[in-house]
């Protein structure tokens, strides 16, 4: 997703937990478990096994395991089918793909450019299938 | 063994607990327990206490280090703290301030 090489990233494996905060310059994947806040100037990949309970800025985040928190990117937040995520999403754009499940508002550049920023309704209760 | 390696530019604030390998190159304050090796890459910075199967460091510590199985401490790091461990290894030019106890 994102055009840049990147040259690092740390992956936090699947029997790694972390409370606390973490911030950096390098893309983050998330296998294990992790809580606090995360703050990085890269991409942030929650894998299947990951749990995340975090308010999480980044340039790209993807969301295949679970994250509860909010997230503010300036590219693509995208919730891939396998992904569960509740928490407010403030992105460029956002991909929320059939089969995942998400609760919380969106606030999209496109909507915020416009007259109002539109928000997608609170509840748009788990398992909801929305198709970008 | 997958080993989790926090790269040179994260910054790391809390506590990291698990099972697998840790290796750092970044800084990490805190707390860190781990049931496998910890490795502390040269550059790295750690302002925590560990507590490890067995230790390798490198970098910088400050804090209390306890191993199940060794330490070892390698040329150019420096400690600032206790070690406990049932084996150690100081290799020349380590620099360590703290004291050394030995549990057979």
């Amino acid at each position: 997703m994102s055009k840049k090489v990147q040259e690092n990233i740390t992956i936090f494996h699947k029997d790694i937990s972390f409370t606390g905060k973490v911030a950096g310059d390098e893309a983050i994947a998330v296998a294990g478990h992790m809580e606090g806040t995360i703050q990085t100037s890269q991409d942030l990949t929650i894998e299947k096994t990951g749990t995340v309970k975090a308010d999480v800025k980044a340039a790209n985040v993807t969301v295949s395991g679970a994250l509860v928190g909010n997230v503010d990117s300036k590219g693509v937040v995208s919730i891939t089918k396998t992904g569960r995520m509740v928490g407010d999403v403030k992105a460029d754009q956002i991909i929320i793909q059939s089969g995942a499940q998400y609760k919380g508002s969106v606030i999209t550049k496109a909507s915020s450019a416009g007259k109002k920023s539109q928000q997608i309704s609170r509840k748009s209760a788990s398992g909801s299938k929305t198709k970008r | 063994m997958p080993v989790t390696t926090i790269g040179r530019s994260l910054i790391l604030n809390g506590e990291l607990q698990g099972k697998d390998g840790l290796s750092v190159q970044g800084i990490v304050k805190g707390k860190i327990e781990i049931d496998n090796i910890v490795t502390v890459e040269k550059g790295a910075v750690i302002k925590a206490d560990i507590k490890a199967k067995d230790v390798q460091i490198a970098g910088e510590v400050k804090g209390n280090i306890s191993a199940s199985g060794y330490v070892h401490y390698m040329k150019d790091c420096t400690v600032i703290g206790n070690t406990t461990t049932a084996r150690i290894l100081i290799a020349d030019g380590a620099s360590i301030k703290g004291s050394v106890h030995i549990d057979i």
